[in-house]
């Protein structure tokens, strides 16, 4: 029995490294010496030349075409970001294209509006686009500031009752409550953060962003108040919602800023279509012939009941009917499908 | 030297011609170049060794090349194509490292 060899669990290893040279070479070098030939040929055959320019050719082919995938996905990279900036631009151009056809339609139905002599209408037009957000508005007024406090912001903070809001983060219902006191206060128009509220606006959050008109908000909340700068000031002071931002200075140390402004502006809000709707007064046929109507069905069928308990009973007879008739079809089917099955054997 | 001419007029052909390679045979490729590499090594090192045979240099390559793009094929077609790739780079790197490290010896003594 032979001794084992030391290394002989590395015997993979060990015949990597050592049968590393083609055991060909020694094989056909034997050969050629005991046939009288010199142990090696030279390197400048042929064939040795034509395999190095394969080989240099494959390296190379190899080389780019391994290369050009990279690059491949840099290019469609760079063909998107300009995609995304060419329609950005796009979208740019064609914003300033609408705004300033809405000064030109302004301006058209000012002067047609002049011309007419309705003057009256114009004047109208013009409150009624303060007043639901669809123009710019300046005058005095008043600013709400509000801030997350320190501990929100340094990231320790813990969860503001059963919201689930952080507690010193400021939250989109307390952007409402803001706005809905300052409405309550008198305010005539009133953005956050340059977003006008306008009749269709709305006050949400995503997660943790507050959303107003869709538009995400980045804090500090600044809410803007148009209106008689003194009188808004003291009723919204004293309003619940004043004292409501008071408990939340004082229990969540949200800071709170409010100051008077003799002149703010608030910008103009994305614009909607104009829905004009006028209540007309009393007296429309078909809105107080509604309830009589369905008094007197009530009546009947309090009284009458036999009369429903048979039109019930007509339904349900319906019904069956029409059951069966669409029953019928499916059992034509079945009946069907053995005969087909009879005549294929 | 010639041979090491013929390696340059390789590579320049191929930056001249720049074949587009089907993309089929893009996984390939890099195997193709390591058993490529191997037999080349292989060959430098019987030249110093005194023992090169041409027609065992061109058939150690062609075999390199086949057998691994066939494991590679097989790999792939078994879902396993990354791991038996690893496993021929393994193999013929540690072929290529000690056939450096012979022609090392024989050149530099060391």
């Amino acid at each position: 029995m032979s001794p084992r060899r030391v290394d002989e669990s590395m015997a993979l290893i060990t015949e990597l490294r050592e049968g590393s040279l083609e055991a060909g070479y020694a094989a056909a070098s034997a050969r050629r010496v005991a046939e009288g030939q010199p142990s090696h040929t030279s390197t400048r055959s042929p064939l040795v030349i034509a395999f190095a320019v394969i080989v240099g050719f494959l390296l190379v082919v190899s080389a780019m075409a391994l290369r050009s995938a990279t690059s491949v996905v840099e290019q469609a990279r760079a063909e998107l970001i300009g995609q995304i900036t060419a329609r950005q631009e796009a979208g740019d151009a064609l914003a300033e294209k609408v705004s300033a056809l809405e000064a030109e339609v302004a301006g058209a139905r000012s002067a047609a509006l002049g011309a007419s002599g309705q003057s009256g209408v114009l004047s109208q037009l013009a409150f009624l686009q303060s007043v639901t957000g669809v123009v710019a508005v300046t005058g005095p007024g008043l600013t709400v500031t509000l801030d997350d406090s320190a501990d929100a912001v340094s990231g320790a903070d813990a969860a503001r009752g059963s919201s689930g809001f952080e507690a010193g983060r400021v939250s989109a219902a307390d952007l409402q409550i803001v706005s809905n006191g300052l409405w309550a206060a008198g305010a005539e128009a009133i953005s956050i953060n340059g977003q006008r509220l306008t009749t269709r606006s709305a006050i949400r959050f995503a997660g943790q962003a507050i959303l107003v008109d869709f538009r995400p908000l980045v804090r500090p909340y600044v809410v803007t108040a148009i209106g008689d700068a003194k009188a808004l000031q003291s009723s919204f002071g004293s309003s619940p919602t004043g004292s409501y931002l008071k408990s939340l200075e004082d229990n969540y140390g949200i800071p709170v800023a409010i100051s008077g402004s003799a002149s703010l502006t608030c910008p103009a809000g994305v614009p909607s279509a104009l829905v004009s709707a006028t209540a007309r007064p009393t007296g429309i046929p078909s809105t107080t012939a509604a309830p009589t109507s369905t008094a007197t069905s009530t009546r009947s069928t309090s009284t009458t009941t036999s009369t429903t308990k048979t039109s019930t009973s007509k339904t349900s007879t319906a019904k069956t009917s029409t059951t069966k008739t669409a029953t019928s079809p499916i059992t034509r089917v079945t009946t069907s499908s053995p005969s087909t099955t009879e005549i294929r054997p | 030297m010639i041979p090491a001419i013929g390696l340059f007029v390789g590579v320049v052909l191929g930056l001249l011609l720049h074949p587009s390679v089907p993309l089929w045979l893009q996984p390939y490729l890099p195997i193709a170049v390591i058993a490529a590499l191997d037999a080349v090594f292989g060959g430098v090192r019987a030249v110093l060794d005194g023992i090169f045979v041409d027609k065992v240099f061109v058939v150690s390559f062609l075999s390199n090349v086949l057998v691994a793009a066939f494991i590679v094929f097989l790999g792939d077609q078994l879902g396993v194509g990354s791991q038996l790739s690893t496993g021929v780079v393994v193999v013929l790197g540690i072929r290529i490292f000690s056939n450096v490290a012979a022609i090392r010896r024989h050149l530099f003594k060391a």
